[in-house]
């Protein structure tokens, strides 16, 4: 790239430039490196990047496909659950277990600055970090841990924190969060542990 | 099991269960409705206060003068001599160090303490537990209202106490008083923090489950407890309801609002923590803060309610007691009968009411628990008959159903 001369009259030569980027071979193995952070790990497998870069070159950038690729690997599906939801990702699924769709949005916002995410506003272009490494700090943990008890001591009428386990995690359910849970104090206490548990944080 | 035999614990107590069974007979039981009472000079207050977790009664209020006390509760026993002498409340039970309040209450006779009470629940789950307490069902089932909402309901309409409506202090109103009688919610902070014990029981979790979250969480919790040492009570009380000074600011908001003419007159909250497993203390250590906290709570209550105070009950109750023994971790695990106290200007008070059931392993409940002798309901039903004026029927009927047999405790009251 560097070096070279686009001598392309006008727009062309930046359309030129820009698909020449598109097609270089380390455009496709930057994509398929966050690719795979992102839905994998901090650290994604070295095969599953290389497959994932291959995917995209062979197909010319075909996002589709490179999904595909991804949900075909064995790594997506073996890799132990390392990333941290980001505070989007955990007040949705608080939502979503707790079966209480937010009335207003303004919850959601406070919640999402509060944690560290406020919504469209990072705070630099690069946008929020996609590592969990990132997340996993003391003060975001203490923040999630604060909103945790704040949705859950809200709650009056609640199912049996230990059956909504179930139903969050499944067979992935660990047997020492299951016996945490049913060792609480108050269902909102065991409620509060399950949107903190590694079940609900990790993903 | 029913009490018919409370008793007024100030006489010696080589004499206590000799004098048990005639002491019965100082009770009249009331069979007649007292609507009275409610009606008129009194413009009566009600507080609950309910503590989940499960208070540990023989840490609370120890049977100091009971010979097997010591070696059951071992380290945490509360001790009549010594640097942490607890308080003398009669010649056989004594009050933990860390409720002066309580402890001066009782002594100009505001304050009554039931001990070896439960309610009819007899299965040692928290969520169970807080709801048969909190319904004021006779077993487990779960329900949408409490015992004190339908109290309410059951009043007379156009009486100031029913559609004053209640108060539920916190971000959620407890069970106990929600229901079809209108309830007004308030809390002192609208964000409350969580409590330390969340924060332990998930670094604990975490421990086993995710080494680097706990980690990440144990830093996240001592920061924030060194900028608390550092600022101060900047930002208001930063352990939430549940820390010393939440349960003070909670008890301090809502006796103003209790005090107001037009105010509501029946308020209900919960503070939570009381679930010490582990490293419990006695006259000092954690037991000893959070009651540390209760009784700020009741001193609260006691100046911002002015002059209402002479109108004034606060019940405070639990879901069940602790283990008679303590155990590997230095604290108790859940058990059967425990304490509930009264305090307030309408209390008569300075009376330790138990029919003592003894500690040795014969007379533990499974071998295990303090017994219980008092069905918290006879309590709670001489609160609110003689408070709000409802009728033994009312009181055996909708408020607590199917409680025939449990008669109410009378002359609690001033």
């Amino acid at each position: 790239m560097l070096g070279r001369i686009y001598a392309q009259p006008d727009r062309a030569q930046g359309l030129a430039a820009l698909e020449e980027l598109a097609r270089h071979p380390s455009t496709a193995r930057h994509i398929a490196t966050k690719f795979a952070r992102h839905f994998v790990a901090d650290e994604p497998p070295p095969a599953l990047v290389e497959r994932l870069a291959r995917s995209f070159r062979d197909t010319g950038g075909d996002l589709k496909a490179l999904a595909e690729t991804l949900v075909a690997s064995p790594e997506a599906w073996s890799a132990p659950p390392t990333k941290l939801r980001t505070p989007y990702e955990f007040l949705i699924a608080t939502a979503r277990m707790t079966g209480r769709a937010p009335i207003n949005a303004g919850p959601i916002l406070g919640g999402l600055a509060s944690l560290g995410q406020p919504l469209w506003a990072p705070a630099g272009p690069n946008g929020f970090a996609d590592t969990a490494a990132a997340w996993v700090s003391p003060e975001g943990m203490k923040a999630r841990l604060d909103l945790s008890w704040q949705v859950a001591s809200r709650i009056q009428d609640m199912s049996d924190p230990a059956e909504l386990l179930d139903k969050v995690a499944g067979a992935a359910a660990s047997p020492v969060t299951r016996q945490a849970l049913e060792r609480a104090e108050s269902r909102q206490q065991a409620l509060a542990m399950l949107l903190m548990s590694p079940e609900a944080q990790r993903r | 099991m029913t009490n018919m035999r409370a008793t007024f614990c100030e006489s010696a107590p080589l004499s206590r269960r000799a004098m048990l069974t005639g002491a019965g007979a100082l009770f009249a039981w009331a069979h007649a409705p007292r609507i009275a009472s409610a009606a008129g000079a009194r413009d009566p207050r009600l507080v609950v206060i309910i503590l989940r977790g499960a208070l540990d009664g023989l840490s609370a209020v120890g049977p100091v003068g009971d010979p097997d006390y010591i070696g059951l509760h071992g380290e945490i026993a509360l001790s009549a001599t010594g640097p942490d002498a607890a308080r003398p409340l009669d010649s056989f039970f004594a009050l933990n160090p860390g409720m002066p309040t309580l402890h001066r209450l009782f002594a100009t006779k505001q304050a009554t303490i039931f001990h070896a009470v439960a309610t009819p629940y007899r299965e040692r789950s928290h969520f169970d537990g807080q709801d048969v307490l909190e319904s004021g069902l006779p077993g487990v089932g779960r329900t949408t209202s409490g015992w004190l909402n339908r109290a309410l309901a059951a009043l007379p309409a156009g009486q100031p106490i029913r559609s004053r409506g209640g108060l539920g202090v916190g971000v959620a109103t407890p069970l106990a008083l929600r229901g079809p009688a209108p309830v007004v919610g308030w809390a002192p902070q609208a964000l409350q923090p969580a409590g330390e014990d969340l924060g332990r029981r998930m670094i604990d979790l975490y421990r086993h489950t995710d080494p680097a979250l706990a980690e990440a969480l144990a830093r996240g919790l001592e920061i924030d407890r060194l900028a608390s040492r550092e600022m101060g009570d900047e930002k208001g009380s930063r352990g939430g309801m549940n820390s010393v000074a939440g349960m003070a600011q909670a008890a301090r908001g809502a006796a103003r609002l209790l005090a107001a003419p037009d105010g509501p007159r029946v308020a209900a909250l919960a503070f939570d923590g009381w679930d010490t497993h582990a490293n419990e203390g006695g006259p000092r250590g954690r037991l000893a803060q959070l009651l540390s906290g209760l009784d700020g709570a009741f001193g609260e209550f006691e100046k911002g309610l002015g002059d209402k105070w002479r109108d004034t009950v606060i019940v405070t109750i639990t879901e069940f007691g602790r283990t008679a023994r303590i155990n590997g971790t230095t604290g108790t695990d859940h058990g059967t009968a425990t304490v509930a106290f009264l305090a307030g200007g309408a209390v008569a008070g300075g009376r330790v009411i138990a029919d003592w059931p003894g500690l040795k392993s014969h007379q533990l409940h499974e071998n295990r628990d303090l017994r219980p002798t008092t069905d918290l309901r006879a309590m709670l039903k001489g609160v609110l008959g003689d408070h709000l004026g409802l009728g033994a029927a009312t009181l055996a009927g909708s408020v607590f159903p199917e409680s025939a047999t449990v008669k109410p405790v009378t002359g609690l009251l001033t």
